[in-house]
């Protein structure tokens, strides 16, 4: 069964999200946990674009603060919309469930923690897929999930569309997608605020800061880790001499 | 030890003697400690059975403090493991220790009960020591099952619904009883608020009995070695066995060692990698568990997939349940299906040998088509395997007397 | 055996591995005992709490809870005041000396930042439990010189109006001060000291 370690350990670093992907090809986020500036530029965008459906209920405000390493006036006036919010509220929004329950057949779910539910390079490759389909309920599609959901980002990206298999093969891939990315097929119909470049980094920046959401102790979790494998590293060491020392007496 | 001097070691020994009278409080630490004699010519597979105990006392302690904080009611459980993950100080720590250590759990145990089978412990005298141990690895599969149901994640509450509808399989009573199981016609907040209560009280109950019998009965007749040999009759002329040494304090500090070095790894792994890539935490298990909502692609977690590989890979809703049920069950017989003239595969033959590698491939192999979705290759694969794994115990009686086996060796080596 | 081989070596190796482990176990203990410190949570519903005192008359008390415990603010009258002067030999703290039971602002004969308003913790200091107003400057079945204040039914624990506690009463303290300022004059905010001074205890 020492095989059996061995084998389980090779495959539990094999990706998992691959299924949760449901054999989509994505593209993949570069995201660096450490970057404050990544993180704050994920937290304003989260506030602006998802935010007015979405929540991230079990997020508070005062953590944002401390671990993006922002006031807490800043955090207070910067990322909420509700003047009365305190700083160890909820990142909930002001719509109730039963509002949008009522607006939506489901209603939008829950953010914090749909990084651990889908990994950054699905949500790299999500956010950047959204195109012009005037056949879908809301006129937008998504080649990585259908989706009801128009595309919040609209006017930054500009408007995406559709291409046809075959005037893509032709093009070139200029933007370092995988050929068969689900991004692959998508192309530019109106330009938005940012440039392809420019937006695709603020889409990375938005996903770091879903991942540090995920689980906001991630990056305090990292750095204690340090200290305690070289803690155990000297217990175990002084136990191995401890043991030789007294196993001399055994013939 | 020396003799005791000085008026502090007089008064410390008087004191000991008072309490002795009424408590042999220092008998019982020679007979199970000091003048407790183990083979001295224990390896690495020996470290796994102190590991375990440690792991215990890690899934105990950090389950406690867990119950502080968490909530037994569908309509909180998701959010109190979110609120523990965040807002609790240090409640990421200790959760991750609890989650890692229910992995680890089964590491431990596998590795344990295989080194068991390699070197013969589960044969005459020890089968007890064997039966108690398949007893405790069954409340160790419920207790992690019921566990793992806490979350409330989709996982949590899809694997539920899968493993009770398992007795639904059962002729005649099978629908009454898992209604019975749920205490509801789906998975509810009834069915958690139980599981919670044989998770965190009845269940460590059990296994912990179980862990003292164990040991009880080890104690009794003593361990085995890699070379399956008796130590115990060969004695010195003190009266000393020659080939054993007082447990404490040669194993105390080997095991310490050993202690340290699994510590080492379950720190990396609490640190560091505590999904485990989707193995030890799902991640579909960060969604909220939804009633009207069958996530693609259901699996167990990985230490329960060769059991479910083996009920997926029967096309028959009952037998399947009965194959499952007797891959574990078929354990307990192990200590008379093994008939070779001597215990350790050290001295057995070729074909024991190809036994037990084919074994622990057919074993992996349906661990990891247990997690896989189960294509029509994969599913005949599983069958092979399952076919296996049962050939391995059925057939014990005859293949394992087969071959020739090396001559023993009068001492350990 | 071990008897005859016991070394310096040995004995050295033996407290370093001890006194490690023991440290480890110390060490690992700490996020137990830190698990039970108020969570976010906790900390986000005790945070500091507006009081609007525009509608509190004279010699009325108005109540709200700060940290899940009872505040009172009292508003209280010149008679209530000058009250406060006549049973000061009858106090065990009357002039507020452990500082454990108000910050340096409310250090003063009336316990207060200003005179007029009494901001107070409604927790007797004996066993907890919440006082009763009584602000009638009259005899009481519990004080025949009563000069209004705040009695426990509890076990009978008597404080004035600025909370201080009478002698052979079983409360050890003076009722507790908490920290507060006015952040303007209808509106009296618990929790923070305000000013320079940033977060309360």
């Amino acid at each position: 069964m020492i095989k059996k370690l061995i084998l389980s350990l090779a495959l539990m670093s094999m990706s998992v999200h691959v299924l949760a992907a449901g054999g989509v090809v994505t593209d993949a986020a570069n995201i660096n946990l450490s970057s404050n500036q990544s993180l704050q530029n994920g937290a304003k965008l989260f506030v602006n674009y998802c935010m007015a459906c979405h929540t991230a209920k079990y997020m508070r405000y005062g953590r944002l603060a401390q671990d993006l390493e922002l006031t807490e006036e800043q955090v207070l006036a910067g990322f909420t919309f509700n003047p009365d919010a305190k700083i160890g509220d909820l990142m909930t929004n002001s719509a109730s469930t039963e509002d949008q329950t009522a607006w939506f057949v489901n209603p939008p779910p829950d953010l914090s923690v749909i990084s651990r539910v889908r990994g950054k390079d699905w949500l790299y490759t999500f956010l950047r897929a959204f195109y012009k389909d005037e056949s879908r309920p809301l006129g937008w599609g998504n080649t990585v999930m259908t989706v009801n959901m128009p595309n919040p980002l609209w006017s930054l990206q500009g408007v995406q569309v559709l291409e046809k298999q075959q005037d893509h093969a032709a093009k070139g891939d200029a933007s370092g997608h995988g050929p068969d990315s689900a991004t692959a097929h998508l192309a530019l119909s109106q330009p938005g605020l940012m440039s392809p470049e420019e937006f695709d980094d603020a889409i990375n920046d938005l996903v770091t800061f879903l991942v540090y959401l995920g689980e906001p102790a991630q990056l305090e979790r990292k750095s204690l880790g340090w200290k305690v494998l070289l803690y155990l590293s000297l217990f175990t060491f002084l136990a191995y001499l401890l043991k030789v020392e007294y196993w001399r007496d055994v013939h | 030890m020396n003799k005791p001097q000085g008026t502090i070691s007089r008064t410390a020994d008087s004191a000991m003697g008072w309490v002795n009278k009424r408590l042999p409080v220092t008998q019982f630490y020679q007979d199970h400690l000091s003048k407790y004699y183990a083979p001295k010519n224990f390896n690495f597979w020996y470290y796994f059975g102190s590991l375990a105990m440690i792991v215990l006392i890690n899934q105990i302690v950090t389950g406690i403090w867990l119950t502080m904080h968490y909530k037994p009611d569908a309509a909180h459980a998701f959010a109190s493991v979110e609120y523990i993950m965040r807002d609790v100080p240090y409640g990421y720590l200790v959760r991750y220790m609890h989650s890692t250590g229910a992995s680890l759990f089964f590491v431990v145990i596998y590795l344990h009960m295989f080194r068991g089978i390699i070197y013969g412990s589960h044969r005459n005298p020890r089968e007890m020591i064997w039966i108690f141990g398949v007893l405790i690895f069954l409340c160790l599969m419920a207790e992690a099952f019921m566990g793992y149901v806490l979350p409330w994640g989709q996982m949590s509450f899809w694997g539920a619904q899968v493993i009770v509808n398992l007795f639904g399989a059962i002729p005649y009573i099978g629908e009454d009883l898992t209604i019975w199981i749920r205490g509801d016609y789906v998975i509810s907040d009834a069915t958690l608020n139980r599981f919670f209560a044989l998770h965190v009280v009845a269940m460590p109950i059990a296994i912990l009995a179980l862990v003292v019998l164990h040991l009880a009965a080890l104690h009794t007749v003593g361990s085995n070695n890699p070379d399956g040999i008796d130590t115990k009759d060969n004695k010195d002329a003190t009266g000393k066995p020659i080939d054993a040494i007082p447990f404490h304090p040669y194993y105390t500090v080997k095991d310490t060692f050993g202690i340290g070095v699994f510590l080492l790894l379950f720190a990396f792994i609490v640190f560091f990698a505590p999904e485990m890539g989707g193995w030890f935490l799902e991640h579909d298990n960060f969604v909220e568990a939804n009633p009207s909502v069958t996530p693609e692609f259901i699996k167990p977690v990985w230490y329960f997939t060769p059991f479910y590989a083996m009920l997926r890979a029967v096309p028959d809703k009952l037998l399947g349940v009965v194959i499952m049920g007797a891959a574990v069950m078929i354990l307990f017989a192990l200590p008379w299906l093994d008939r070779s003239k001597v215990r350790s595969i050290r001295y057995k033959g070729a074909i024991w040998k190809l036994m037990m590698v084919l074994f622990v491939i057919s074993f992996i192999g349906l661990g990891w088509l247990g997690a896989q979705p189960g294509s029509i290759a994969q599913t005949w694969f599983a069958r092979i395997f399952t076919t296996f794994y049962f050939a391995f115990f059925l057939l014990m009686p005859w293949w394992s007397r087969m071959g020739s086996t090396k001559p023993l060796p009068e001492r350990v080596t | 055996m071990s008897s005859d081989g016991v070394n310096s070596n040995r004995r050295n190796l033996l407290i370093a591995t001890a006194g490690v482990g023991a440290l480890g176990v110390v060490g690992a203990s700490v996020p137990f005992i830190k698990m039970w410190l108020p969570s976010e949570r906790a900390k986000a519903a005790g945070a500091p709490i507006s009081i609007d005192i525009s509608k509190l008359n004279a010699g009325q008390k108005i109540d709200a809870l700060w940290r899940g415990k009872p505040v009172w603010v009292v508003r209280r009258t010149t008679e209530m005041l000058d009250g406060l002067d006549l049973h000061r030999e009858d106090l065990k703290d009357p002039d507020s000396e452990n500082p454990d039971q108000q910050p340096d602002y409310a250090t003063n004969p009336t316990r207060s930042r200003t005179p007029e308003y009494l901001v107070v913790l409604g927790v007797c200091t004996h066993l907890g439990c919440s006082p009763k107003f009584v602000p009638e400057l009259e005899p009481q079945s519990f004080d025949q010189e009563w000069n209004g204040g705040f009695f426990c039914p509890c076990h009978n624990s008597r404080f004035d109006l600025a909370g201080r506690v009478y002698n052979g009463v079983p409360a050890p303290t003076n009722l507790s001060i908490p920290p507060h300022f006015f952040e303007d004059e209808n509106t009296i905010v618990i929790g923070l000291e305000g000013g320079e001074e940033g977060d309360a205890a």
